[in-house]
């Protein structure tokens, strides 16, 4: 056999250094193609897949603000928001589960099995560009309380799946963990409470959510639909906040990445002028009125003639404004100043105060009423009574509509247009609140022949409540008008004061001697010769018009059917507070001094003492506190 | 002796390679660990801010609920029935038995008889 022979080392050398050449070029190129692939990814596809790589991780939360509190002037609060959750599902984790999730989970959400399975079915939705991805974020229901969450959380995390698990291998357990931990989540929400239930309703009013776009994201918002909620909804609705993170696999936040944190800034909280003490007060005179009565409607507002403050606002039928969908359309009106009705005989007091303003009477000057039967222009206009000659304040006491026209027609139609226009009929008070009509003032031209005797009495004008009330008031005032007042301020969260409104006087209307005389006469409304003997009240002195207009339906008065209403104020040489109460159509009693007088007074009596006013008069009682300081004095 | 310093000194140069490789070496590895001890301390305080801020949130929640709770504790309609339930007998106290003071000047006080009231700082309101 032949040896082999062995390779001398000059032989060796050449062949070592060609496969060792040959293994060089092999790495080189080996090398050189890794090369190409790190400038192919990190410099030509670079930005391409880092962006993948963020929308894989990064995320941006957008985080909600606290709607700002509504409170009533001394600090309680009358609506605020409540911490919830919106509880969402990832349907690409549920997978074909969805059927077992929705049968337990319904009855915690409250919602239809069948609804709640087609939002958790895993399907696939196509974006703007046509791209297709499996959905993965379903809202299932928003505003779920906190407890109702942990009933969920705990529900999901028991969640057999119609599956034995001890059949399970390890690996399927766990993914079936992960179901029941990452399937449902949560975000939170806030939802608008009111903690009093009806109380203020028509002043607070009440919310709904709506949908807005903001940079081609769907955000779900709280908005005021009524009340003050609607007029005061840019100042309460605070300034979303964002959080730019970047999540695990686990899609939990990696907090040392977060790289934005902006929180929000919650929405300033209202103060009202409004006292929930007094407010109380007046509902719950007017739901013993609406009992006693059965109108259609009653309504009343409280407020300080000095300022225009209004402490008390109500109508009844009302509503809950956590459940604003449970009740009736018409019950959501705020009555006092969305219904228009002829005035009737308080209307007379804006007469009255020109013709005293203008020095065409005085209160003790007579004025012949025709005996109740008066023929002007051709029509009759009809007393109640039938009254001869009256002075003008029994004209105001009696309610004389005779005696009130020919004050009118004394004044002639632009004067008695001034006064109206004056006394801010025809035009809205500005009160904060939606909704609110400016009423129906004829101007001259439109005025007929009977005009100038029909208005003084209140007829051929439309105003609402309030108007009135605010007439009443600069009367009240020394003859100045003032603005109606809801908000009083508004804080932030610190408590710091960032708008403060200041009473606001629109305009004198009468002099301060003419509207002293005019308080002389409506206290006479109150005296035993008046109309309205059961406004009267112990401890205070009243000042205050009774009215009762015929209503008009088909554009004719209606006999049995009336706008029942008194308003007045005490004490009345000294006014605190004014307070006007309607009734809309009252069925036991008809005129305002039977149904509306009655409830003035139990709300003043009720306000008076809970404000602690100081009487200006004493029932003619024999007192244990003044009789032992009396004592004390004389020993 | 220089036999010896020779053998150091070749042992010395030789071994200079291989300890300033483990020193850089040990460098690295010390680096690395710091590295990943720094990372694991910001993740630690990381969850722990998120675990702080889970807090907040629990705290703020429910002085929420405290409020709200307080709010409908102290409602006008709420007092007026616990106090029908509790059966308290409250009501408005009449206004003349009312006694109302105003920080005037005292008067010149008039102990005669020891009867304080008769120069009393009492300004009895109607």
């Amino acid at each position: 056999m032949a040896r082999k022979r062995k390779l001398n080392s000059a032989e060796l050398k050449p062949m070592q250094l060609r496969r060792m050449l040959l293994l060089g070029c092999l790495l080189i190129c080996c090398f050189c193609a890794l090369g190409y692939r790190l400038f192919l990814l990190q410099v030509v596809r670079q930005e391409h897949l880092a962006e993948l790589a963020r929308n894989n991780t990064q995320r941006t939360f957008l985080r909600e603000p606290r709607r700002g509190d509504i409170r009533d002037r001394h600090g309680n609060l009358l609506a605020t928001s409540k911490s919830v959750k919106t509880v969402f599902v990832d349907p690409s984790i549920l997978g074909d589960f969805y059927p077992f999730a929705a049968q337990a989970l319904a009855p915690i959400l409250d919602l239809p099995q069948e609804s709640l399975a087609e939002k958790m079915r895993p399907r696939v939705i196509s974006n703007s560009q046509g791209k297709t991805n499996e959905l993965k974020y379903a809202v299932l229901k928003r505003k779920v309380e906190e407890e109702d969450w942990q009933r969920i959380t705990n529900t999901m995390a028991h969640l057999s799946f119609g599956i034995d698990e001890s059949k399970l291998k390890p690996k399927d357990r766990r993914e079936l963990q992960r179901i029941r931990q990452r399937a449902i989540g949560s975000e939170p929400d806030h939802v608008r409470f009111y903690p009093n239930g009806t109380l203020a309703a028509h002043i607070l009013g009440y919310v709904g959510m709506i949908t807005r776009t903001n940079m081609e994201t769907r955000v779900v918002e709280t908005s005021g639909q009524d009340g003050l909620e609607l007029t005061l909804n840019s100042m309460l609705t605070g300034v979303r906040g964002w959080r730019m993170t970047e999540l695990d696999s686990r899609s939990r936040e990696i907090i040392p990445f977060r790289e934005q944190d902006v929180a929000p800034r919650s929405g300033l909280h209202a103060m009202l002028t409004l006292d929930s003490g007094i407010q109380h007060i007046v509902e719950s005179e007017l739901a013993a009125a609406m009992e006693r009565h059965t109108p259609i409607s009653i309504s009343a507002v409280v407020l300080r003639p000095n300022t225009g403050e209004i402490l008390g606002m109500a109508n009844l039928p009302t509503f809950d404004p956590n459940r604003p969908g449970d009740s009736d359309v018409s019950h959501l009106r705020n009555r006092m100043i969305t219904d228009l009705a002829e005035p009737g005989s308080t209307f007379k007091i804006v007469v009255v105060s020109a013709g005293l303003n203008e020095g065409e009477f005085r209160l003790t000057d007579q004025i012949f009423c025709e005996n109740g039967r008066y023929l002007y222009a051709g029509r009759y206009l009809h007393d109640h009574g039938r009254h001869g000659i009256l002075s003008v304040e029994g004209i105001i006491a009696k309610s004389s509509n005779i005696g009130s026209a020919k004050i009118g027609i004394r004044l002639g139609p632009e004067r008695l247009y001034h006064y109206v226009r004056a006394f801010g009929f025809g035009q809205k008070t500005g009160i904060p609140l939606p909704g609110e009509v400016s009423g129906i003032a004829h101007p001259l031209k439109n005025w007929n022949k009977l005009s100038i005797s029909r208005i003084p009495m209140g007829h051929e004008i439309a105003s609402t409540p309030l108007q009135m009330a605010i007439a009443m008031s600069a009367i009240a005032n020394g003859g100045v008008l003032m603005k109606p007042m809801l908000i009083d301020r508004f804080v932030d969260d610190n408590g710091q004061v960032m708008a403060k409104y200041n009473p606001e006087p629109i305009r004198r209307v009468v002099s301060a001697e003419a509207a002293a005389n005019m308080v002389t006469a409506l206290k006479s409304v109150i005296g035993t010769n008046g109309t309205a003997q059961k406004a009267r009240l112990d401890y205070y002195t009243v000042a205050g018009k009774t009215g009762t207009a015929q209503k008009i339906i088909n554009k004719r008065y209606v006999r049995d059917k009336n706008f029942s209403s008194f308003i007045g104020f005490f004490p009345a040489d000294n006014p605190e507070i004014c307070i006007s109460v309607v009734l809309d159509e009252p069925k036991r009693g008809a005129f305002g001094g039977e149904t509306a007088a009655p409830v003035f007074a139990r709300i003043a009596e009720r306000a008076g003492n809970y404000l602690a006013i100081p009487p200006d008069k004493m029932p003619k009682t024999n007192n244990l506190a003044t009789t032992h300081l009396t004592r004390a004095r004389h020993n | 002796m220089a036999k010896f310093s020779r053998k150091t000194k070749v042992t010395i140069l030789g071994a200079q390679p291989v300890v300033l490789i483990a020193g850089l070496l040990s460098f690295a590895c010390f680096a690395g660990l710091g590295y990943l001890w720094q990372v694991k301390q910001l993740h630690a305080l990381g969850r722990q801010i998120k675990t702080s801020e889970l807090k907040l949130e629990e705290v703020q929640n429910r002085k929420e609920g405290l409020q709200r709770g307080y709010a409908a504790m102290c409602s006008p309609r709420e007092l007026e029935e616990r106090i029908r339930f509790m059966k308290l007998g409250l009501v408005a106290p009449n206004p003349d038995t009312i006694v109302r003071l105003s920080d005037t000047p005292p008067p010149q006080m008039n102990i005669e008889g020891g009867n304080v009231l008769a120069g009393s700082t009492f300004n009895e309101q109607p």
